[in-house]
């Protein structure tokens, strides 16, 4: 009897399970559709054509040299790499040598890496602009990097303090908090367009509050919003699993708030940070409707760009923009699996993070 | 007394606390500032009259408020796309859901832990990509002298190009497209949280696999697929984007002429009414839909009840 609770109940079954079948046969087709128009865009970047649209039945890099100087964004590359590479390894060297090392250290190093490259090529590449031998794209592209890492930051500061409330100390507030976040996920984003460039015009010209003309303050206040709602929802969720005991032992133990907040709380969000950080970034990179009614002349993002020579003939060169930027997206998402695999989550809890839930 | 000290020694919670919502005040004020406000003054403008030269900056002139605007909305243009653009969204939202429930399905119950990541790796991937390259993308397929529309006509599938682009079709395609991992998604999540244990026991009762899907999986992943449609019909409503890159004249959405009315036509009262109206038909089709899905739940509660006999003592 003990075998049908520990086995599958599928086991006895012999004949084959034609409606599994036909389920995988359909997932399959769903997945060709949804990943067959991203692999064309890719495609059609290394058109030799002059156009986006219409396959020349030949290849060529010639786009990609349009967009980019090939020489300067090689060396940013390997810049990037061998300073990454430097900072994930010392560490490993380290622990070989002395037999322990730091675990926050360990675990954070290539992120600190990260940046430092981040950091160290702006200032090599004039702000990025070296690499780009296409300067309208260019522009666009930085701008959207700008906005989105700021906006990232506007997001993860409220997003992440306003999780850690939600759920550490919960009152009355709580509900109706709750519901404002709730419209801003369900809000259309031409609703919120509108309105926040009515009201950018509005305070902007009242006295002190004129950096609200600024195209890219409005791109990181608009995009702000529903990547801190975003945020906050898996900050929250993230501490809900947790037990309060440790942050109670700690302020105990006679530890100020702060204190408490920056040695218990903030390690155990790290992880929810992290992973709230980088959706945010994605979600904002990818800002259309908001971003287009939002922002001004000298700061277009790459999709207001688009959508703004879309009446005109569009160029493979817009494809291989946007193949830069999928590639982003896609090392962004791996790097929160990662996270959030290594923070102990099964994919279908990453797959319930990632869409909110 | 800006810094609170708390005393030290076991019992450590006995000095003056700070309000329980001080952790989420940088957020409250963030969301009254940049959400609230601003949507409050989309409603007034709805209100108030076209003023190109009015002293305040944003060109309307709320000294006197009327209903005029919403009785200009009710225009024949503004009414058709309306029209189109609630057709479009409901018959996408449906569509994403046929397609999208076997495959959450597939996910969730058919398929093996190793390559279940991967499957998610695959459909999370392409609806993270930016939303207006998805759609870009479609012209590549629907080119009417592209490779695919030459290879229907080489096989004789067409007579002539392939003429979908700049139509509603386009638009309709292109919106399943692009929300379908968003209803996939959430469906998946709620159908992974169901207690494996609840189905087992359907089936060791003696239900088939249809009964089971019907009476214990579907009413279970109902949350999920509310998130779904909130997720899909609520955007697809105001989405402009699909509309403007792929829909041409014929294809027109309501979020593209709210668009217009802001930055070309420079009507933001006659805008912001039309927007106000969308939200209020979104908040209608969405409240019959909940309306018909409680009546459908009572009806079939009544018939499937289950009368226990009286115990006979």
């Amino acid at each position: 009897m003990t075998a049908v609770t520990a086995g599958t109940p599928h086991q006895l079954k012999k004949r084959p399970d034609l409606i599994r079948l036909l389920m995988g046969v359909w997932t399959t087709l769903v997945l060709l559709f949804m990943m067959i128009p991203i692999s064309l865009v890719v495609l059609h970047s290394f058109n030799r054509g002059g156009s986006f649209s219409i396959w020349s039945n030949a290849t060529s890099t010639k786009w990609w040299s349009d967009v980019f100087y090939a020489d300067e964004t090689w060396a940013l590359i390997t810049r990037f790499v061998v300073i990454v590479a430097l900072f994930i390894g010392i560490p490993k060297i380290v622990k070989r040598s002395r037999g322990e090392i730091n675990r926050h250290i360990e675990r954070w190093a290539g992120v600190f890496g990260f940046v430092v490259a981040l950091v160290l090529n702006w200032f090599l590449t004039d702000g990025y602009r070296d690499i780009f031998r296409n300067v309208g794209l260019g522009d666009a592209l930085r701008n959207s990097f700008i906005a989105a890492f700021g906006a990232t930051l506007i997001a993860v500061f409220i997003g992440g303090l306003a999780g850690v409330g939600l759920a550490r100390r919960p009152g009355w507030w709580t509900a109706p908090f709750m519901a404002v976040l709730f419209l801003i996920l369900v809000t259309p984003e031409i609703m919120d367009g509108i309105a926040l460039l009515g009201w950018f015009v509005r305070i902007g010209s009242w006295p002190g509050l004129g950096l609200f003309d600024e195209g890219m303050v409005r791109l990181w206040v608009g995009q702000s919003l529903y990547s801190s709602a975003v945020v906050t929802l898996i900050v929250r969720a993230r501490l809900a699993g947790l037990d309060e005991a440790l942050e109670e032992a700690a302020a105990d133990l006679g530890a100020p708030p702060a204190r408490a907040f920056r040695q218990i709380t903030l390690p155990l969000i790290s992880s929810a940070l992290v992973a709230g950080a980088l959706l945010s970034f994605t979600l904002c990179l990818d800002n259309t409707i908001i971003s287009s009614l939002v922002s001004t002349a000298g700061s277009s993002t790459y999709p207001v760009f688009v959508l703004g020579a879309i009446k005109s003939t569009i160029k493979p060169s817009v494809g291989v923009a946007a193949v830069v930027l999928f590639a982003m997206t896609v090392a962004a998402l791996a790097f929160v699996a990662v996270v959030l695999r290594r923070s102990g989550d099964s994919s279908s809890q990453i797959t319930a993070t990632m869409t909110g839930n | 007394m800006a810094v609170v000290r708390m005393p030290a020694g076991p019992t450590g919670s006995t000095g003056r606390r700070a309000p329980k919502w001080v952790l989420a005040g940088p957020a409250i004020f963030w969301y009254i500032a940049f959400f609230v406000m601003p949507i409050l003054f989309i409603l007034l403008y709805s209100l108030g009259t076209k003023n190109a030269l009015s002293t305040s900056g944003v060109p309307v002139d709320v000294g006197s408020l009327s209903l005029q605007n919403y009785r200009d909305a009710f225009s024949d243009t503004f009414f058709k796309t309306f029209r189109a653009t609630i057709r479009i969204a409901i018959t996408a939202t449906v569509l994403c859901t046929v397609i999208g429930l076997p495959v959450a399905y597939f996910l969730a119950f058919k398929v093996q832990e190793k390559w279940r990541a991967i499957l998610l790796a695959l459909i999370i991937v392409p609806s993270f990509t930016s939303f207006l390259i998805r759609t870009l993308a479609w012209r590549i397929p629907l080119a009417p002298n592209g490779t695919l529309s030459g290879w229907l006509q080489d096989w004789g599938v067409i007579d002539g190009p392939i003429q979908i682009l700049e139509t509603q079709t386009a638009v309709q395609l292109a919106l399943v497209y692009n929300y379908l991992g968003f209803m996939i998604l959430p469906l998946f999540v709620a159908l992974d949280r169901i207690e494996p244990g609840l189905r087992e026991a359907s089936k060791d009762l003696g239900a088939g696999r249809v009964a089971t899907f019907l009476r214990v999986t579907f009413p279970l992943a109902g949350p999920g697929i509310a998130a779904g449609v909130l997720l899909t019909f609520i955007p697809m409503c105001g989405d402009f984007v699909t509309a403007v890159v792929l829909g041409g004249a014929d294809g027109n959405m309501v979020g593209a002429m709210i668009d217009s009315q802001f930055k070309g036509a420079q009507n933001w009262p006659l805008g912001s009414a039309m927007a106000v109206m969308m939200i209020g038909a979104v908040l209608v089709v969405l409240g019959v839909g909940a309306a018909m899905v409680f009546v459908i739940r009572k009806a079939l509660g009544i018939r499937r009840r289950v009368v226990l006999p009286e115990v006979v003592r």
